[in-house]
């Protein structure tokens, strides 16, 4: 990006004529500059703090064309937020400006039942599109560790995945088509409610994942599928990883798609042990959570199936859980890690990286060594179905070499992803936390066509700069510092 | 930024902040965020805003003091936290950072700073309100002249509000109220239970004297001190917590009881440190503290649950009965199976759990007379829930859930659904039992003279 490109935006603090004229488009109430208001939209997932200079919230894409048009004109960088829960700094206010919230576009607008798709607003949450598309027998797919709290606009801007993934694939593959307001304020209508369209550019997927760079979603058309009749659970324990993955690859080659294969390593179940109802053999090195979905008749063999190749492969334990309280118990596993680990040291540097599945066993003994040569404790746990593992260096604030250690660590692990023909992130996005990696994964070639793309969308860098490829070291100027520092 | 004198206890507040990552998991159990998503009601937001308060980036303004006080302190976001984030004590604590001139610009600051200290104020102020009240609230028709909005700023005409009793309760029975051979037991009444719902207190005083026990009730006991405490007042707090310690110290007891699941809370959640803040020794302060038991693990841990097994039945069909977990006893204390076990062996009673039984009611004291249009929204919930799962009456262990759930019901048109606290029915039944085996032992001697 040119100097100028960067620069063009940042003009210092808004006045008040601005001020007043944004207020006049959404209306007093709907707007906010008062300090501690500005304070609740300075942070997201990623735990740092910008304070923006006014907080917005627009009910719908003509308020927010005419703010952009007012940004445009009077040089005001505008930051669109879902929930605020992303975990790479995506909707954080670098140069300060507006932050644009989704908090009054909270509406499903219509559910069809037939042709199985939903028109919902971007301020849905994920678990409101779920309850609604259920009472219809039908289900939203994505499924990312926040759809409690995550809005359906957060999901698609950060092209957000989850533990179904492996069977369904990531948000991008269930939204068909899109209201956005571009940078330059024009509403346009991406996509079409027919599956099957290639008339010209795929512009849905080009917004979707653009962390909110290239526009703002104001509506979307989500595709649902009917919920699956019955679901089987199994717990499985390795005495060795590599035995893991060589179950996993079979699994897959077993022609039974799991719609779930998560797995812990040796860390992590040491760590959730004294949560569980059940006991793991001590020898364990990897837990393996799997789940098959659809019909009785059919999960039933497809259990079996797994059960067999696991068994073959040398699996010292296999848990089928029952009931329903029995799968409860065998994901609380899965869900208590990330409490557990908390309890060890007080903060971890999460990322979420990704490799071609066959490559795990890989990347956790690259990553055992970056621990001991960085001496830090790292923990390690997933979507081994999509080879998406989260790798969570912890590390105690209070004590600055460790946290400096834990930084040359996370480094050491990023160059072993690409080293691995992996990626920077799998579902978090790159914001502002893996931006300064980026160069790692792309080449200086197509990172220049992404700011070319983002200079014809944005002429004047004033939606949601300093993210991913536009990142600027020195952007970091205006955070405030976090409480340990 | 105003000049804010910050007691010790805040010291590490932004430590303990800093715990919070903003992940946002809070906000899917935030009973608050559940009627209002925004930002400014959830608690990774009010965290946001003690952390930058106390860190000087922000000052304690009064929409700061609004904003921490949107929160009912129900503890359900500490229990989804990931990292433990204690939210309830860094809300309590956080609006202490608010300077005095700010706090006391509202009534609620006038009265926890200066009202619940002075004792024999509170307690003429009762009397009046006991004189006055028929004149203020719901009893007088909506469309009569004489009904006019309340003028005090914190009271909503709208909400019913319970009668102040004719007779409060520590006027009726005071000192040494039944001599037994068994434990010498002190009653803690609680404000509530003093001045309005007196009848919990003389089901426990029932019970624990048909246990055999010696019950104590010190006239001269005061407020337990939590609204001043969680409203920031934090003097007023600590001035209340020792003259407790000193009335309960002089009457040699074994156990303190109360019936107050809130008193319950903050007496053994909150007292060690506050005694020790205010100059008590620690030692003396933890003493007093571990005599202090809920009424509920009381009776539980003096094996009632068997006891109320063996007394006889009751006749007719039984009651249905459900039970609501107040905040204070379920997150606050991890008081669970104890209510839920006695309520299943009350003689003449049927345990229906309700879902989400331990969400909160959405009274939270003060919180359902300053917001409640929230606090409504919020009871509705809790109110649907009751209604499902088809009980006769719903019992708690609570005042403050009592005034709500009744004020809920009848706002629904459902008062034939009886709301007593877990005490009240338990006595009730055990009278009924017996009443019950006294005619059955009759009959059977009606029976034998007719044999004869």
């Amino acid at each position: 990006m040119t100097p100028e490109h960067t620069e063009a935006a940042r003009k210092g603090p808004l006045e008040k004529k601005v001020r007043d004229q944004v207020r006049k488009i959404v209306g007093k109430e709907n707007c906010s500059d008062r300090r501690e208001d500005l304070f609740l939209f300075a942070y997201d997932g990623m735990n740092r703090r910008y304070l923006p200079d006014m907080v917005v919230h627009p009910k719908d894409a003509q308020q927010i064309s005419a703010i952009v048009k007012l940004a445009n004109q009077e040089g005001f960088t505008v930051v669109p937020r879902g929930a605020g829960s992303g975990l790479s700094g995506g909707s954080l206010a670098i140069d300060g400006g507006l932050v644009l919230t989704v908090q009054n576009m909270r509406r499903i607008l219509e559910i069809d039942e037939e042709s199985m798709t939903a028109w919902v607003e971007p301020g849905v949450l994920n678990v409101e599109l779920q309850e609604a598309a259920e009472e219809k027998g039908l289900f939203f797919p994505p499924d990312p560790a926040s759809m409690n709290y995550s809005t359906i606009g957060g999901n698609a801007a950060e092209n957000a995945g989850g533990p179904r993934a492996v069977k369904y694939g990531v948000t991008g593959e269930y939204v068909m088509a899109l209201e956005v307001v571009l940078p330059t304020g024009e509403i346009i209508h991406t996509g079409s409610a027919a599956i099957k369209s290639v008339t010209g550019y795929d512009l849905t997927s080009l917004m979707v994942g653009s962390e909110g760079t290239l526009g703002f979603i104001t509506k979307l058309l989500v595709r649902l599928l009917p919920i699956p009749e019955t679901i089987r659970t199994l717990l499985v324990a390795f005495p060795d990883l590599h035995m893991a993955s060589k179950a996993v690859a079979r699994l897959m080659a077993s022609r039974v798609v799991p719609s779930t294969l998560e797995f812990m390593d040796r860390e992590a179940v040491d760590c959730v042990r004294d949560y569980l109802d059940m006991k793991i053999p001590d020898d364990t090195s990897a837990l393996l959570l799997v789940e098959v979905d659809g019909s009785a008749a059919v999960v039933d063999m497809e259990a079996d199936v797994l059960e067999r190749v696991c068994r073959e492969i040398g699996a010292r334990m296999i848990l089928r859980a029952g009931t329903p309280e029995e799968r409860d118990s065998m994901w609380t596993a899965r869900r208590s890690i990330s409490p557990a680990i908390m309890k060890i040291r007080r903060m971890k540097i999460n990322e979420d990286v990704s490799v071609p599945r066959m490559k795990i066993p890989d990347l956790i003994d690259g990553i055992e060594g970056i621990a001991r040569k960085r001496e830090v404790k790292i923990v390690n746990f997933g979507h081994a179905g999509d080879g998406n593992v989260h790798v969570n260096v912890l590390v105690d604030p209070d004590d600055a070499g460790e946290m400096e250690r834990g930084d040359e660590a996370v480094k050491d692990i990023f160059k072993l992803v690409v080293s691995l023909q992996g990626s920077l992130s799998g579902e978090h996005g790159i914001g502002i936390s893996k931006a300064p990696f980026l160069g790692l994964e792309l080449t200086p070639q197509s990172q220049e066509v992404m700011r070319r793309i983002k200079r014809a969308l944005d002429p004047n860098n004033i939606f949601n700069p300093h993210k991913s490829f536009d990142f600027d070291p020195a952007s970091a100027r205006r955070e405030i510092p976090r409480s340990y520092e | 930024m105003s000049d804010i004198k910050r007691p010790p206890q805040i010291s590490n507040l932004v430590r303990d902040c800093s715990r919070c990552v903003k992940c946002g998991n809070c906000q899917f159990v935030c009973p608050v965020f559940a009627v209002r998503p925004e930002e400014s009601m959830t608690p990774r937001g009010k965290v946001a805003l003690v952390e930058a308060v106390t860190q000087g980036h922000l000052d304690g303004t009064s929409r700061y003091k609004e904003y921490l006080e949107t929160c009912l302190l129900c503890g359900a976001c500490e229990e989804a936290c990931p990292n433990d984030v204690e939210t309830v004590s860094i809300m309590s604590r956080g609006r202490t950072n608010v300077p005095r001139e700010v706090r006391l610009r509202t009534f609620k600051g006038l009265v926890l700073t200066y009202f619940f200290r002075a004792v024999n104020l509170f307690k003429y102020a009762m009397r009046l309100g006991r004189t006055i009240q028929y004149f203020l609230f719901k009893r007088i028709p909506a469309s009569s002249g004489m009904r006019r909005r309340f003028p005090m700023p914190v009271i909503t005409s709208d909400r019913t509000l319970p009668v102040l009793s004719k007779k409060f309760f520590r006027d009726r029975y005071q000192g040494v109220v039944h001599e037994g051979d068994w434990l010498r037991i002190g009653l803690f009444t609680g404000c509530a239970g003093n001045y309005v719902y007196t009848d919990y207190n003389e089901a426990i005083l029932d019970l624990l004297a048909r246990l055999g026990a010696t019950v104590v009730v010190p006239p001269e006991q005061v407020c337990c001190g939590l609204p001043a405490f969680a409203g920031g007042a934090q003097e007023t707090a600590k001035e209340l917590a020792r003259k407790n310690l000193e009335i309960f110290e002089k009457c040699n007891l074994d156990i303190i009881v109360t019936g107050c699941a809130s008193c319950s809370s903050h007496l053994t959640n909150g007292y060690v440190q506050i005694l020790t803040e205010a100059g008590v020794e620690k030692e003396r302060a933890e003493k007093f503290v571990s005599a202090i038991q809920d009424i509920n693990v009381f009776l539980y841990n003096s094996r009632m649950v068997d006891k109320l097994r063996e007394i006889g039945p009751v006749e007719g069909k039984p009651l249905k009965v459900t039970y609501h977990h107040p905040c204070h006893l379920v997150r606050h204390q991890g008081i669970r199976e104890e209510p839920e076990a006695l309520i299943s062996a009350i003689p003449g009673v049927e345990y229906v759990p309700m879902e989400e039984a331990d969400r909160c009611c959405g009274l939270a004291g003060s919180f359902g007379v300053e917001h409640y249009d929230i606090s409504k929204e919020i009871n509705d919930r809790k109110i649907r829930n009751i209604v499902d799962s088809g009980a006769d009456i719903v019992v708690t262990s609570c005042p403050g859930c009592i005034l709500q759930i009744r004020d809920g019901l009848r706002r629904n048109g459902r008062e034939d659904i009886e709301v007593l606290h877990i005490m009240v029915l338990m006595d009730r039944q055990v009278k009924k039992a017996e009443r019950a085996d006294v005619a059955r032992e009759e009959g059977k001697e009606n029976q034998l003279k007719i044999a004869k």
